[in-house]
């Protein structure tokens, strides 16, 4: 294989904070002032060279829209990190922040690596949370912050880059040498259970347990 | 392929169909008219066949549309976020129809407080706006037309289930995935395996195909002809429509990882190649006529459908 580590990625956060702006931005280095809104999930691949290693990274970008946690909540299953986002120009997608951590929490383990971004931080001049107040709350949370912006493509790269040392350190804690993950075979083992009757239970295939909105 | 005979014949054939009245013709011809739907629509009568095809007048209550602009609800935000996000790249869409698409759907959730706003409805809505304003020819005032479309978004939403799709928890749209599989796995056993053996799960594609029937997943010309299906057919079209569409690909699929039938599923909404996607739609129509749904699946898909709980799919 190409790569010495394989991570699992999940953007999530409120519907408009940039996900796949932020995703386009990493994977082809391009932006649109308007990117059609993402369904279900859409999902990138991208290898990149961190502290000497080769680093594949599985991205898997997620509709906003509450209503769709229920789809996009078996995704969070088995990922190596969360990545969420809110927009710093939208109080409200900060305000959310919590009950995005509560939710992921539901399925995710400890060692699941979480940061948070403030996107569109080139729009200064309409910013409505504050650098502070967004680094306080991450601290709170035990996570790190970064702001970025995709349009600008200020600091996407170090996110993810910054994403990838720390499960590096995380991997090597844990002892693992080359080991690539519990699902390096191939595919997403981070969707529903593969067993097809299992995917027909209420919490298999499309469903969650979790509360709709 | 459809040589311009074909085409003129076909225009000839709608042309008098219409003249004949549309309405009538498909309550008393009601397989003919499906039949030829089904081969695709001419783009200058497509508007009028979908409005009638949708009972739209039949169900249309005039002044109700005006009412239903009124009442604030808490969708405003998410459907605002969206309506720039919805055919950005296409200059048809322009500002009046992204206002008009904003009203839509923000008179729809007004109409139906239980679904509301979920995404994916703007593209829905989106196409029927753009394809009723190109198809009129009579200079009709364009808030009429908005109403209009509006009525058709509703008509396709109620009698056409479409709903189903997005309400809490997507009940229909669960159970059309549970069809998918197993007619996937009867049809076209070796490709099942292979999506299982690459963990392609089927959802990862068809929540989006799906709760956008098709729009940004395949090229337009082929979508509209595969929503002539839809509207004139009845939404369960879509179930065998895709499983012949897989069944087209299934070579190409089956020399495919993971990573590149994921890469393959996006490349089909650029639609580059250059070929007659409109035909292409019709030869996939054309294939699905001999997919059958399994007993079994039709005895699910006729059994009444539990809203807002978990138990959409049968439990086995």
């Amino acid at each position: 294989r190409d790569y010495d580590h394989l991570f699992k990625l999940v953007l999530i956060g409120d519907s408009g904070a940039g996900k796949s702006c932020l995703l386009l931005r990493f994977a082809d280095d391009a932006f649109t002032e308007s990117y059609i809104t993402t369904i279900g999930v859409d999902f990138r691949f991208k290898t990149i060279p961190v502290d000497k290693k080769t680093i594949k990274l599985q991205i898997w970008d997620t509709a906003g829209q509450e209503r769709f946690r229920t789809i996009t909540s078996a995704y969070y299953r088995g990922a190596d990190g969360i990545i969420l986002v809110y927009d710093i120009c939208d109080r409200e997608s900060f305000a959310h922040v919590d009950e995005w951590l509560n939710e992921v929490n539901r399925y995710v383990n400890e060692s699941t690596c979480k940061i948070l971004i403030g996107n569109k931080c080139d729009m200064e001049s309409e910013r409505q949370v504050s650098t502070e107040e967004a680094k306080k709350k991450a601290d709170d949370l035990g996570i790190a912050y970064i702001e970025c912006s995709a349009k600008e493509a200020t600091n996407v790269e170090q996110a993810f880059q910054m994403m990838s040392a720390e499960l590096i350190e995380k991997r090597q804690k844990q002892g693992a040498g080359g080991r690539s993950g519990p699902s390096a075979g191939g595919g997403v083992g981070l969707l529903q259970p593969k067993n097809r009757e299992a995917g027909k239970g209420s919490c298999g295939g499309l469903g969650s347990c979790g509360g709709g909105d | 392929m459809p040589c311009p005979n074909d085409a003129l014949r076909r225009q000839q054939l709608w042309k008098g169909m219409l003249q004949k009245g549309i309405r009538s013709f498909i309550d008393e011809r009601p397989s003919t008219f499906r039949r030829r739907a089904r081969r695709g629509i001419p783009v200058e009568f497509r508007a009028e066949v979908w409005k009638a095809a949708l009972k739209t007048e039949e169900h249309a209550k005039p002044g109700l549309y005006q009412e239903l602009l009124i009442p604030q609800n808490q969708w405003t935000k998410l459907i605002e976020i969206d309506i720039s996000r919805t055919f950005p790249d296409m200059p048809l869409f322009d500002k009046e129809q992204q206002e008009s698409l904003l009203r839509i759907l923000h008179a729809y959730a007004n109409l139906n407080p239980e679904v509301g706003y979920c995404q994916g409805m703007n593209f829905v809505a989106g196409l029927l706006l753009m394809v009723s304003q190109k198809g009129d020819f009579r200079e009709t005032p364009r808030l009429e037309k908005e109403e209009e479309t509006f009525w058709m978004f509703a008509c396709l939403m109620g009698d056409g289930q479409l709903s189903g799709f997005y309400r809490r928890r997507f009940p229909l749209l669960r159970r059309y995935l549970w069809a998918f599989d197993e007619m996937v796995a009867l049809r076209l056993p070796v490709l099942f395996a292979h999506f299982e053996t690459e963990n392609v799960q089927h959802a990862v594609y068809l929540h989006q195909w799906f709760l956008t029937l098709f729009i940004n997943s395949l090229p337009l010309p082929m979508v509209l002809v595969i929503w002539d299906a839809i509207i004139c057919d009845g939404l369960e079209c879509i179930l065998p429509i895709t499983v012949a569409l897989l069944e087209v690909l299934e070579p190409t699929l089956l020399s495919l990882q993971f990573e590149d039938v994921i890469r393959f599923f996006r490349a089909m909404r650029a639609g580059e190649m250059g070929c007659n996607f409109a035909s292409i739609g019709r030869l996939v129509i054309e294939g699905s006529e001999d997919i059958g749904f399994p007993e079994h699946v039709v005895a699910e898909l006729r059994s009444p459908l539990a809203l807002g709980t978990d138990d959409a799919s049968p439990q086995r």
